[in-house]
């Protein structure tokens, strides 16, 4: 019965970890050096709509994306300002194809993007608040 | 492609709004020139293997490999593109073809039954080829060239910029060499369907205008204050031009020796809105056309004769036709709406030109799209207007004046008239249609359009006979895709 239940608490876990996947909360992460420990919504939204290279303290940023197609861009950036996925590649391929700016580079995964931000100072990615790493720093909540 | 032997003369040439002499455009260098040049020696031509077909681009897209963002962009070469598989049809009105822009030519309707013809695949298929290099953070350079069915097989014509951009200070940015011509809200992104809902800019609003890149630069001063984002804008250089054809086979090269621009930009949550201003000087005459020069010569000559009343009617028709020194000025207010559901895009715009034979228009739309998951149907209602009347022969000059010289005078102030009547533009466009999101690089999109072309006007209609109103159904699937 102990093992039953034990197996029933496991498979509920599961389900609700798939049944949440879409909406798990993110982190925007920087290096740990970053001078920020807190940017607005719509800083990021700027940073990655490639508005501004800048930090608010004036640094360079490199700014790290996920996969075009992938789930997790596409909850960010519904978190972060709204806009649809579509919208997002459109908007991109407006600013890229008039020559304005280049699409943020893209990391194949949430460890590819932590191991980024690890290793450069100038760095901002977003990681599922679940797989952030103690080596980087949280400078925004999305819920 | 300066045969001018054609012996009727096709007076829309002139609609596009200024000219130039083909011999001042700035020639492509001389080691690219020459690999693309053929047996004749005054006419650039392009390999058969750069042509446009459809399967081409089907290939190209099919097998290209990538995502066009790198690892890290600084020293780096970045090659990416675009392009519109597209197709049209009509109901084929003899009177009134379609074309997208003015540097087309019409397919001959009067010839055909088919709703669709040999041109039907052609007027919104394009590929765009995009290399970018990153040089340091602030320095990056670009080059785009643009395959499309214009009338111009001009290679220079197909390069729509390559410029070097630098970010002195993060609030400016600057563009050095050739650019995108950048005043209206779509003026730089109007061969790039994959960036809107729509198949195509609105004809009404962005089909006259011949200009694509600026040679010169621009410079831009970004601002932020209290949650607005403001960009004050200049460009300034000359335009590389464009060919506009007359008839079945002659070609008039537009250019312009001098372009200024200016344009203010407020973006403030979901509203986008942008005020622009463009000055274009046309420093020469028009290409010698001799049908051209025929009139002229009659019109001066008929000015010089001191006849009361018909002489000083004379000079004023010669003097609106003279492109030598003449100024056009472009004034326009876009308005966007883009939040996640929903996208309203408006433009009002105005040409003044100081030449009857160039364009004076107001023109003006609204779209409004409902995103709705991957399906985002839309509405669209498009139209110009002159800004001059028609050219009517109210006094025959040949009133009053011996029975031998009626006829000709008489005629000569026809054919003025008609030719000053050829750059109206007065016509309406209703547009509706669906964009399906296929998937993160591939849009689908259908629409159909219903345009009314009115009397004497000359936007969608190639005939001379421009007596009667045309009523003109479109239907265009068009396939957009970014690589």
């Amino acid at each position: 019965m102990k093992m039953l239940t034990h197996h029933l608490l496991a498979l509920g876990a599961v389900l609700a970890s798939v049944s949440s996947a879409g909406a798990a909360d993110l982190s925007v992460v920087a290096h740990p050096q970053n001078s920020r420990d807190a940017l607005d919504k719509s800083q990021v939204s700027d940073l990655y709509l490639g508005r501004t290279h800048l930090f608010p303290d004036g640094s360079h940023a490199r700014v790290i994306d996920h996969p075009r197609d992938s789930d997790i861009r596409k909850d960010f950036f519904e978190k972060v300002n709204g806009m649809s996925l579509n919208q997002v590649n459109a908007y991109w391929a407006r600013m890229t194809f008039t020559g304005r700016v280049l699409p943020p580079e893209t990391a194949a995964d949430s460890q590819a993007v932590q191991t980024i931000v690890v290793d450069t100072p100038q760095a901002i990615g977003y990681v599922p608040d679940a797989q952030r790493q103690p080596a980087v720093k949280e400078i925004l909540h999305l819920q | 492609m300066r045969s001018y032997c054609h012996p009727r003369p096709r007076l829309k040439h002139s609609r596009a709004g200024f000219s130039g002499d083909p011999e001042d455009l700035p020639t492509f260098p001389d080691f690219l020139d020459s690999r693309f040049r053929g047996n004749d020696a005054g006419k650039l031509h392009i390999p058969r293997w750069l042509r446009l077909k459809p399967y081409a681009i089907f290939l190209f897209f099919f097998f290209f490999p990538g995502d066009g963002a790198a690892v890290d962009h600084v020293g780096r070469w970045h090659v990416m593109g675009y392009g519109t598989l597209g197709l049209n049809a009509d109901d084929g009105h003899p009177k009134a073809s379609f074309i997208r822009d003015i540097t087309q030519r019409e397919q001959d309707s009067s010839t055909t039954s088919s709703l669709i013809t040999d041109d039907a695949w052609k007027r919104d298929t394009r590929l765009g080829l995009q290399v970018a290099f990153q040089v340091t953070p602030t320095v990056s350079v670009v080059s785009q060239g643009v395959l499309r069915d214009q009338v111009s097989s001009k290679l220079t014509h197909f390069i729509d910029w390559t410029f070097v951009a630098f970010n002195p200070i993060p609030e400016v940015d600057a563009r050095i060499g050739r650019v995108g011509y950048d005043v209206f809200l779509m003026s730089e992104q109007r061969n790039l369907g994959y960036s809107y809902p729509w198949v195509r800019p609105p004809v009404e609003f962005y089909g006259w205008v011949p200009l694509y890149s600026v040679d010169g630069g621009d410079l831009a001063y970004n601002l932020t204050d209290k949650g607005s984002r403001w960009r004050f804008k200049i460009q300034g250089g000359s335009s590389p031009g464009l060919g506009v054809p007359i008839d079945r086979d002659d070609i008039f090269y537009v250019a312009s020796d001098t372009i200024f621009s200016a344009t203010v930009t407020r973006e403030q949550g979901p509203w986008q809105l942008k005020v622009g201003y463009s000055y274009v000087h046309v420093g020469s005459e028009a290409d010698p056309l001799d049908f051209r020069l025929g009139l002229f010569t009659a019109l001066d000559g008929v000015a010089a004769m001191n006849i009361p009343t018909v002489s000083a009617d004379a000079q004023a028709l010669r003097r609106n036709m003279t492109w030598k020194d003449s100024r056009m000025n472009y004034y326009t207010l876009g308005i966007v709406y883009d939040q996640k559901d929903w996208l309203m895009q408006a433009e009002l715009g105005k040409v003044v030109s100081s030449i009857d034979m160039s364009i004076n228009s107001t023109m003006a739309y609204v779209a409004l799209a409902r995103r709705l998951g991957d399906w985002t149907p839309f509405v669209m209602v498009s139209g110009i207007r002159p800004r001059v009347g028609v050219h009517t022969a109210s006094v025959p000059w040949g009133d009053g004046l011996p029975e031998e010289v009626q006829g000709p005078l008489n005629a000569l102030q026809a054919g003025a008239n008609q030719a000053l009547n050829s750059t109206r533009m007065n016509q309406e466009t209703f547009g509706l249609g669906l964009r399906w999101d296929a998937n993160s690089r591939v849009a689908l999109k259908w629409q159909w359009d219903a345009t009314h072309v009115r009397a004497n006007s000359h936007l969608l209609r190639p005939a001379l006979d421009v007596s009667q109103d045309v009523h003109v159904n479109q239907l265009s699937v068009n396939l957009d895709f970014i690589f």
